[in-house]
């Protein structure tokens, strides 16, 4: 009872309509260290926010969405349980006032699209996350929209979900019904994912750690600044739901200045390539390889950033010396894609991951991708697969060629 | 680094150690961590490889404190000793030095040369080698 005694003596006192008390939280709800606030003070956070949102201050939405990006990806201790369960009980309470806010909206569809993956052993939270989310999109769907493709991400890892499951066909097979200016899938494809989105999946702490990686540390000693990352935030089995956001994060929003590229800190594909090496399991490393060339799908020269796409593109061409197998086997997983990820589109991802390469090549990211098929430890059927996928930068493989392949004496 | 120094404090480069300075301030970054051991009475050692941005060096915590220090933790020491251990040079805390943790992972560092690598002769011996030398020549 003393809180709202004190709550009311700060509304007598205050005089900016709560803008300085709002400052505050959003100072606590931004920190790197918000894991270690006390359970009782973060109960008296969420109460605190839901009398401010009755008193309709301004700025509370940023406060929400700062505690989205608290939630931590692969994380199922039960501090961040609970707080995922606080952080929806309360925008559920004050669901009509989330209603008016359409960044948010968009935010907290995407962040409980992504932490529901990891809560398949907390049973009522996950039924209760699913259905929000469900809700979300049914009703405000153009709002969501503005994710653009890392949404359908998120919905295909999570269409396993039962409830999920029903929008995710309504999706694929009549679109109308979700949003009356939708027409397909491609349609969100087509749009790129906003950094905040992807920024939105990793904690305060981790984008520090990670941007100073990628930003000072130089290539020559990076493994330790990457081990203690890996020990820190992706030793449990769990976490491995975060390795594609992390890919998500590195792709889309650390693009390092020209001075930085042109330092010895270490290389963004160097960085995912290493990695790619910490994964154990064959589908986490598909998911990962996916977000890898997810901006490949339906690239548009026009709309999407060369550096998005530029990670993938050099760790196919520069790891063809010392690790063959993984040029080979993401030159395997884009064939594979292409055909397999949305038949419907083939086509258009087919020609989209051509045109990558042609602009990759046009822009000077790499000179050329003959080194790469003409590398004696490059196989026949790789080759094929390069000609395929890039039939301009790719000259056919040659029959005599393959004969002599197949001979083997 | 977001925890400031005192007025008037310096810290010193692992580069610029020498045997037997002692109560000096520095900051390293912890990279790998040995078994603790147990001396005869009773005290545990935890060792550390450290590293700050000019060179690495072995530093040795005495008591309790080590178990705390994980990889990857950037520790400024207050009252810091650089002794000999069998010709080598470790870095310890003096009896009275403070040990405090001021960030995580994020620091610059260097891990060659390592500085408890390298043999420390006294003068003497050191003349006597060169002379040695110079007979071969």
């Amino acid at each position: 009872m003393e809180a709202s005694e004190y709550l009311r003596q700060l509304s007598i006192v205050s005089r900016d309509g709560f803008a300085q008390a709002i400052g505050r939280l959003q100072l606590i709800s931004n920190a790197g260290r918000f894991g270690r606030v006390r359970e009782t003070v973060r109960t008296q956070l969420f109460w605190l926010l839901g009398e401010l949102v009755r008193m309709n201050a301004h700025g509370v939405e940023q406060v929400a969405l700062a505690l989205t990006r608290q939630m931590r990806g692969g994380d199922v201790t039960s501090g961040n349980i609970r707080l995922c369960t606080q952080l929806l009980d309360f925008l559920q309470k004050n669901y009509s006032w989330l209603m008016t806010q359409p960044l948010l909206i968009a935010t907290t569809a995407y962040a409980f699209g992504r932490v529901i993956l990891d809560h398949t052993r907390h049973t009522e939270l996950r039924s209760n996350e699913s259905s929000f989310v469900v809700r979300l999109l049914r009703e405000r769907f153009s709002e969501c929209a503005m994710i653009g493709r890392d949404l359908i991400r998120m919905l295909q890892d999570a269409a396993r979900v039962p409830a999920f499951a029903e929008l995710w066909r309504d999706l694929l097979q009549s679109p109308q019904k979700l949003s009356t200016q939708l027409t397909s899938i491609e349609q969100i494809l087509r749009v790129p994912t906003p950094r905040v989105f992807l920024a939105n999946r990793l904690t305060v702490e981790m984008e520090r750690r990670l941007v100073f990686i990628l930003e000072h540390v130089p290539v020559a000693g990076f493994t330790r600044n990457l081990m203690w990352f890996v020990q820190r935030y992706l030793s449990t089995p769990e976490s491995e739901t975060l390795y594609s956001d992390l890919v998500r994060f590195v792709v889309g929003v650390v693009h390092p200045p020209n001075a930085v590229l042109a330092s010895n800190v270490v290389p963004r594909y160097v960085f995912l390539g290493a990695l790619l090496r910490f994964v154990r399991s064959q589908v986490v490393a598909a998911n990962v390889k996916l977000a890898l060339f997810y901006d490949w799908l339906c690239y548009d020269p026009q709309r999407d950033s060369i550096m998005n796409i530029e990670p993938g593109v050099l760790l196919i061409a520069r790891s063809i010396d010392r690790y063959a197998y993984l040029t080979a086997s993401l030159v395997e997983f884009l064939s594979f894609v292409v055909d397999a990820y949305a038949p419907a589109l083939a086509t258009v991802i087919h020609r989209s991951i051509g045109l990558v390469m042609l602009g990759a090549v046009e822009k000077g990211v790499l000179p050329s991708l003959t080194p790469v098929c003409e590398h004696p430890r490059i196989d026949t059927t790789t080759r094929r697969q390069l000609h395929h996928l890039f039939p301009q930068l790719v000259p056919p493989v040659s029959d005599t060629v393959s004969a002599g392949d197949s001979v083997v004496y | 680094m977001s925890i400031p120094l005192k007025p008037g404090q310096q810290l010193v480069p692992i580069t610029k150690l020498r045997p037997s300075m002692r109560g000096f301030d520095c900051e390293v970054i912890v990279l790998e961590t040995a078994m603790p051991t147990t001396t005869r009475d009773g005290q545990t050692i935890h060792t550390f490889l450290v590293a700050d941005k000019t060179a690495s060096i072995i530093m040795n915590v005495w008591g309790n404190d080590g178990k705390f220090i994980r990889n990857g933790d950037i520790i400024r020491i207050e009252g810091a000793e650089a002794k000999l251990f069998k010709g080598f040079m470790q870095l310890t805390t003096a009896r009275f030095g403070k040990l405090k943790r001021v960030g995580e992972d994020t620091m610059l560092f260097r891990e060659s040369p390592n500085v408890s690598e390298m043999q420390w002769v006294t003068e003497e011996e050191s003349r006597s080698i060169a002379s040695a030398e110079d007979g071969r020549n």
